[in-house]
């Protein structure tokens, strides 16, 4: 009793500290009743819970239904649309979206929106240039017209990203990127062996810059696209040479690195690069020798020694 | 930027090194193009253009005592394929196919020469190196690769002529690439008498 007592004192100090009549408190008070009450039984917050993720359950489920019917409505009347009906249907729409997005970064109540309506304009606004290019352009120099959209799209992210900071933008920007790259590459006639090997490499290297920013949440798919790249690119170029035997240096290499910037997912390409390596060495040059049977369960053991020595590695070094 | 850089040397290592992959690839092909002397010779080629229907009649052209010669003929087995006749003008860096008129008052039963107005005064050369050391490459076809696991299709290397790296792409006639298989070489223009 001498704690409710004290308790009330402390509010009404409180309350004249600050200013803050009766009214005030009892519209607080409301509000707060909103808000799942941290004190309410260990059921009633369960049965919150289960209504939040189903609320969002079906709040997705919606906008996909949403998403989904603007597209078969593209479809089925895109012959009967014009040229103007088609840049307004897709650029417009993404241009919209990538406006709402942006309004709703700055209004707490729709931040959440402003993820999805980021990945729609990222997914039409290409489309509508695309659409745009496909009227007005008589070359056929797609390359150029590839890195004229996706230079674009990376262009307006990147921008949105210098004042807002978030990981979506980013993320985008950085896909659009890379298909710049490749287009880049491939209009230069660089071999592709090559392009993956630099642009494997590359996006290695930003993801370890990443790792060490709030944006760290994307770089499992950055490690994985560009340990698959890289280690491809490098057996390409080293297969069939007096050096081949470097890609197992090179795939260690990969095992070293996931342990220094903690990644599971460069810690899975390279133990995959490994094990498909010793598999094609051992059918380039033990099968004729030792027998297949023989081969595979040699295979087999390596194979078991691999995975536990992966195991191992993710327990001690980088869980 | 530079600050944000200059503490992230992995992110700028990253951004860094295919820029650099690619200038030094927009050197390597320009280069060669400032040291070498561009082409001097206009380049004759066929390409087969493939058809519904077997043609009655085929044109086949060949290079005899260094002019060009169009001979028409009845197949007996026909591939579908019709060759056309194409110019590649260094000058202008265009190309203009080479029409041929079919007499209406033959049966073509034992293959007649046709008359090439537009070749009539052209001497060539039907060796593979032009005098000025060109030669004639591609078009190539490449597999897939990343291009083809992110994009459908990749760019092909096309038709061009070639010397010491400098490489001149021929291009295309009315926005329709050549094809690999599709381009057969005839001959280099040496003299236009006419």
């Amino acid at each position: 009793m001498a704690d409710r007592d004290q308790a009330l004192a402390e509010v009404v100090e409180l309350m004249r500290a600050h200013g803050l009549d009766v009214d005030e408190v009892r519209v607080a008070l409301a509000d707060a009743d909103q808000a799942v009450d941290p004190a309410a039984p260990a059921a009633v917050r369960a049965d919150d819970t289960r209504a939040s993720i189903l609320t969002r359950v079906l709040a997705y489920l919606g906008g996909t239904f949403v998403f989904a019917g603007l597209g078969v409505f593209i479809t089925m009347n895109w012959e009967s649309m014009n040229f103007a009906a088609r840049v307004v249907i897709t650029l417009g729409a993404g241009l919209a979206a990538f406006v709402m997005a942006l309004v709703a970064i700055n209004d707490e109540r729709f931040e959440k929106a402003a993820t999805p309506l980021f990945l729609i304009a990222a997914f039409l606004e290409p489309i509508g240039l695309m659409v745009i290019f496909e009227e007005t352009y008589t070359g056929n120099d797609w390359q150029a017209i590839g890195m004229v959209v996706s230079g674009t799209i990376a262009a307006q992210q990147l921008l949105a990203f210098a004042r807002y900071r978030r990981t979506t933008l980013l993320f985008i920007a950085m896909t659009f990127l890379v298909g710049f790259a490749l287009l880049l590459f491939d209009k230069l006639g660089v071999d592709y062996a090559l392009t993956a090997l630099v642009l494997g490499t590359s996006l290695i290297s930003i993801s370890t810059g990443l790792d060490k920013t709030p944006h760290a949440v994307t770089t499992p798919l950055w490690y994985f696209l560009g340990a698959s790249w890289a280690l491809y690119g490098l057996f390409d170029v080293l297969e069939n040479t007096a050096v081949e035997v470097l890609f197992l240096a090179a795939a260690s290499g990969g095992v070293y690195l996931s342990t220094v910037v903690r990644s599971r997912t460069l810690l899975f390409v390279a133990t995959i690069a490994m094990l498909a390596y010793i598999g094609y060495f051992s059918a380039e040059h033990f099968v004729q020798s030792i027998g297949w049977p023989v081969a595979l369960m040699l295979f087999g053991l390596v194979l078991i020694g691999l995975s536990a020595m992966a195991f191992r590695i993710n327990r001690r070094y980088i869980r | 930027m530079l600050k944000f850089l200059r503490s992230n040397p992995t992110i700028a290592a990253g951004i860094l090194l295919p820029l650099v992959v690619a200038a030094f690839f927009v050197i390597a092909t320009a280069i060669p193009r400032w040291l070498v002397a561009p082409p001097a010779h206009d380049l004759l080629f066929t390409v087969h253009d493939y058809r519904h229907e077997s043609p009655a009649i085929e044109v086949r052209f060949d290079v005899t005592d260094d002019r060009v010669r169009a001979r028409a003929f009845r197949p007996e087995n026909s591939y579908r394929s019709v060759p056309r006749l194409y110019r590649y003008e260094h000058a202008t860096d265009t190309v203009r196919e080479l029409t041929v008129e079919l007499p209406a008052d033959n049966d073509f039963e034992n293959g007649i020469l046709l008359d090439m107005p537009a070749l009539s005064g052209t001497r060539v050369s039907a060796a593979r190196r032009a005098p000025d050391g060109y030669e004639i490459t591609g078009p190539e076809y490449r597999g897939g690769g990343l291009m083809g696991l992110f994009f459908g299709r990749r760019r092909q290397p096309g038709l061009a002529i070639s010397k010491e790296g400098a490489v001149f792409e021929i291009p295309d006639v009315d926005g329709r690439p050549f094809y690999y298989g599709s381009v057969s070489f005839l001959a280099w223009v040496v003299a236009d008498d006419g």
